[in-house]
């Protein structure tokens, strides 16, 4: 028993001393906030579940409450007894009470497997903090919460393609193994989303929750990627990233703006009236894919960088009811 | 107002260059962005305009432009000058000890660098005086027109002779005189290498003095002295005497190589002690004409590390003699050696040339061109006046300083007749009894002539141990053998022509050659600054009769000790506050107002930096 405690605390140990080390990458951490490595935030974590809108049937038990009724000791609801139904079933007690044949419906509990998609193409390199480092943050603690839940977790990275993929893994203990893959990620090319999704569907046979973290700067648009999502059964979740300098430009006067990721180069004089049209543009954009996403019944929330990680999950996310 | 470091002046040229970067474009921001789709097609007037731009409306430029001038002028340091006219004499010291080199290139490339400073400090209204200091100082230039004074301190050419310090203080002295109504300053740019008595007489000075120091080492060895002598107990021998100083502070060893006529005879280290010396004895070949010493060192001063003598450079000598009585002076004559006496009698007299002339009681209507030597001369001759006649008489009173005199004790000579002769004005008197003149000599349109006013046979000169010395004397004197064996630069050089010489030709130690027409009369030829051998050439119509030669040696103690000596401290020990160095006419300079004027500019410009005032 003192065994396991000891491999307990090491295993804590070993996963706060790799967050920390991305903390020390990104200059997000700043006096008085909270960070991921707090121990507090993981408890915190820990009690977090990912809302599935439409939970789909692995086959395996899990912890997620699941809409098909199954032979359990939970118990669900009633309804009456139609023919056909299993005579096994009916509930005699509410017979002798109520002289009719009902039902009685218990609950299943199924796993979610959750797929957490990651951008890493060259435009998430960029901001202040770091979009990628962000991110990677972001699926760390998305990761962490869903193996506290037992749910089964794979990570997939992409950019002009599908990069590379961490298998899908169950139980908290395959946490130090996910945050050492994330580690291990590095930047890549353009954001080919439409083709990377089709890959990773073409690949993936599970069904369930698909987060995708991105900041959807894509050559070839965001729908095609997420409707390809969808048409292979996922429920996805877009956390679109976005960083407060896409949302307020700091530039003035003659400027070379460049693309990171093509390399064009576009020369502006920059003035207020160009900030704003810029500021138009963008915000136009940013709702045309929250109306995509709404339209599909896919959850969208834009995710402000300069938020720190832990009001990010703790709040926004459950209000947007991504996280409970 | 004037400028006393003009030159800074040149930053000026950073104005143009700033106004060149504001009409240049300045370099865009570069801003990446994950996309630009956002960007694209936003209207911007950016496109199209030209690579130039127009400036004119920054306030930035203006307050950098303004920096620069601040900071150029404060550079230049204007001063307000005195409103009284000043007078600047410099003394430009082109001595040997000016060409050492531990100050590079020169001393004098420096004194002449100072020269230029002093000339730029100048205010409009004042003037100047360039004297070079060499053997004979000169004036190379006078006056307000500062263009010429630079040219003049350009043209100043380097000495290998000590430098004249109190004929260089006369001339300033006369300068000063003339300058009347202006504040007079005297400047000796110098490495104080000369006596410091010299300097001292500057006492006499009707104005301020200043000497600025030139110079940063001792670092010298030299040759001081050389001469040969003939070897004692032998005949056509001789010995070299050389005397070698350490000037350095330091014990130091030296290289020393002699060789006669061009064949090395000694090659040595010498260990100099500190400000030591050494001296050397050579016993030379048989028959060597050339003995060169020369120091292998890389001291500062070169010019004093090299030396020659030649020896027994004679010439024969010519000596007419017009007598009635020429075997007495036949005999008296050829005792002097190189000497080849031609007799006549008076009757049958021609004039011709000849080193020396003796025309023994009577002077011919046409005198020859060459040296003279009257004895008794007759009444009726047109070139001494004879008043008379008188004797017995007995000289009293002798010249023993002249060379005619030199070891000749010819007081109490008892002489039985003698002519009354007034002596002309060209003439000294050297031997007189009581107002009667009995010898004189002096120089007459440039030949030298000595009168004897009796006959020596009517007295007991010929008996007087110093007959034969007096003999020697006036053919040493009349018609000198060979040239000065050392000859220091600068000094003239009396050539005296052969008598058929109708040019003479010196061929100076860097090849080139300067021609003088023969006319009987001494030559003094004074372009003697270089350092090495001359070679003299008498020629007449049918070729070269003799040739000469005389080496020039700098071998000068004064010269040689190069360490810098401040002579600031001994002319206010003498002058009392003539040896201030406080800048000359200067009230106030203005550096510091204007540098504290470029801070406030500076923060001026950070302000509006701040405050965005840029485009």
């Amino acid at each position: 028993m003192r065994t396991t405690q000891r491999s307990i605390r090491r295993w804590w140990q070993a996963v706060h001393r790799r967050l920390r080390s991305w903390e020390l990458e990104t200059p997000t951490a700043r006096a008085g906030e909270q960070s991921l490595v707090d121990e507090a935030f993981l408890r915190r974590l820990e009690r977090l579940v990912i809302l599935a809108r439409n939970m789909s049937s692995t086959g395996l038990i899990g912890e997620h409450r699941s809409r098909r009724r199954a032979t359990s000791f939970e118990f669900a609801d009633y309804r009456r007894y139609v023919a056909g139904d299993d005579l096994r079933r009916i509930d005699w007690n509410a017979y002798g009470r109520l002289e009719g044949l009902f039902l009685k419906l218990t609950e299943a509990k199924e796993d979610l497997p959750i797929h957490l998609l990651l951008d890493c193409s060259r435009s998430m390199n960029w901001g202040s903090p770091n979009k990628f480092v962000y991110a990677k943050q972001l699926v760390a603690a998305l990761g962490y919460l869903a193996l506290s839940r037992f749910d089964a977790v794979t990570v997939a990275t992409f950019g002009e393609r599908l990069y590379d993929r961490f298998p899908m893994v169950r139980g908290k203990h395959q946490a130090l193994s996910l945050l050492s893959f994330l580690d291990n990620l590095a930047v890549g090319e353009h954001t080919d989303l439409g083709s990377s999704m089709m890959a990773y569907c073409s690949t993936n046979r599970r069904r369930g929750l698909a987060i995708l973290v991105s900041d959807l700067h894509t050559r070839d648009g965001h729908e095609p990627g997420l409707i390809q999502l969808l048409q292979s059964g996922l429920e996805p979740h877009v956390l679109h990233l976005v960083d407060p300098q896409e949302l307020a430009p700091r530039v003035k006067g003659e400027a070379e703006i460049f693309d990171l990721e093509s390399g064009e180069v576009v020369e502006l004089l920059v003035g207020p009236e160009v900030i704003r049209q810029y500021q138009e543009r963008f915000d136009s954009w940013c709702g045309d894919v929250k109306a995509f996403c709404h339209q599909r019944d896919i959850s969208y929330l834009r995710v402000d960088t300069s938020i720190p990680l832990e009001q990010l999950i703790l709040k926004d996310m459950r209000q947007a009811r991504v996280v409970r | 107002m004037s400028f006393l470091q003009p030159a800074a002046l040149t930053f000026l040229v950073l104005m143009p260059v700033i106004v060149l970067f504001y009409l240049l474009r300045a370099q865009h921001n570069r801003l990446p962005v994950p996309t630009v789709r956002f960007w694209r097609e936003i209207p911007s007037d950016l496109e199209g305009r030209p690579t130039w731009r127009t400036p004119l409306r920054n306030l930035l430029l203006y307050l950098q432009l303004l920096l620069i001038l601040l900071v150029a002028l404060a550079l230049a340091r204007p001063a307000l000058l005195g409103g009284e006219k000043r007078h600047l004499v410099i003394l430009l010291d082109a001595s040997a000890s000016m060409q050492a080199t531990d100050v590079l290139p020169s001393r004098f490339e420096e004194a002449k660098r100072q020269a230029h400073l002093l000339i730029d400090g100048l205010a409009a209204s004042d003037e100047a005086s360039l004297i070079r200091v060499a053997r004979t100082p000169v004036l190379l230039e006078a006056g307000d027109d500062r263009r010429e004074l630079h040219s003049a301190i350009d043209a100043a050419e380097q000495s290998s002779s000590p430098g004249d310090i109190p004929s260089a203080l006369a001339l300033a002295q006369s300068l000063v005189e003339r300058s009347r109504g202006a504040r007079t300053e005297v400047i000796l740019i110098s490495d104080g290498a000369f006596p410091g008595h010299e300097v001292a007489l500057v006492s006499s000075l009707a104005a301020q003095f200043r000497h600025i120091v030139v110079g940063q080492t001792d670092d010298n060895q030299a040759i001081t002295g050389l001469s040969v002598r003939p070897s004692l107990g032998t005949v056509g021998r001789y010995v070299g005497f050389i005397r070698i100083v350490n000037y350095a502070n330091r014990p130091v060893t030296v290289p020393f190589r002699a060789l006669a006529d061009g064949l090395p005879i000694d090659n040595r280290p010498l260990q100099l002690p500190a400000r030591g010396h050494a001296e050397l004895t050579l016993a030379l070949p048989q028959g060597t004409k050339l003995l060169d010493v020369s120091l292998q060192t890389d001291d500062a001063l070169r010019v004093d590390d090299h030396a020659q003598v030649l020896i027994g450079a004679e010439r024969p000598r010519s000596v007419v003699v017009a007598s009635a009585q020429p075997a007495f002076w036949e005999k008296a004559l050829t005792a002097v050696p190189l000497v080849r006496v031609t007799k006549v009698r008076p009757s049958q007299y021609q004039p011709g040339p000849a080193d020396l002339t003796v025309l023994d009681g009577f002077v011919p209507r046409d005198l020859p061109r060459g040296n003279l030597l009257l004895v008794n001369p007759s009444r009726d001759n047109q070139f001494v006046e004879v008043v008379g006649e008188t004797g017995p008489v007995q000289a009293i009173r002798a010249r023993s300083d002249h060379p005619l005199l030199d070891a000749a004790d010819l007081t109490a000579l008892y002489i039985a007749k003698t002519r009354q002769i007034r002596p002309p004005a060209w003439a000294d008197v050297l031997l007189e009894a009581s107002g009667t003149p009995l010898l004189f000599a002096g120089r007459e349109q440039g030949r030298r002539v000595v009168v004897l006013a009796f006959d020596p046979v009517a007295s007991e000169l010929p008996q007087r141990i110093a007959f034969p010395i007096l003999i020697n004397n006036v053919m040493a004197w009349m018609a000198p053998e060979e040239l000065a064996t050392e000859v220091k630069p600068g000094e003239i050089v009396e050539l005296v022509p052969a008598p058929e010489a109708r040019e003479v030709t010196v061929r100076l130690p860097n090849n080139k050659a300067l021609s003088v027409v023969a006319r009987g009369r001494p030559i003094r030829f004074s372009a003697t600054d270089l350092i090495g051998r001359y070679t003299v050439v008498h020629s007449g119509p049918a070729g070269v009769i003799s040739q000469q030669t005389f080496v020039v040696n700098v071998t000068s103690e004064v010269e040689s000790d190069i360490r810098p000596r401040d002579q600031n401290a001994l002319v206010a020990g003498v002058a009392g506050e003539r040896g201030a160095t406080v800048q000359p006419g200067v009230q106030r300079e203005l550096w510091t107002w204007l540098a504290a004027l470029a801070f406030l500019v500076i923060a001026g410009e950070w302000w509006a930096y701040c405050r965005r005032y840029a485009t």
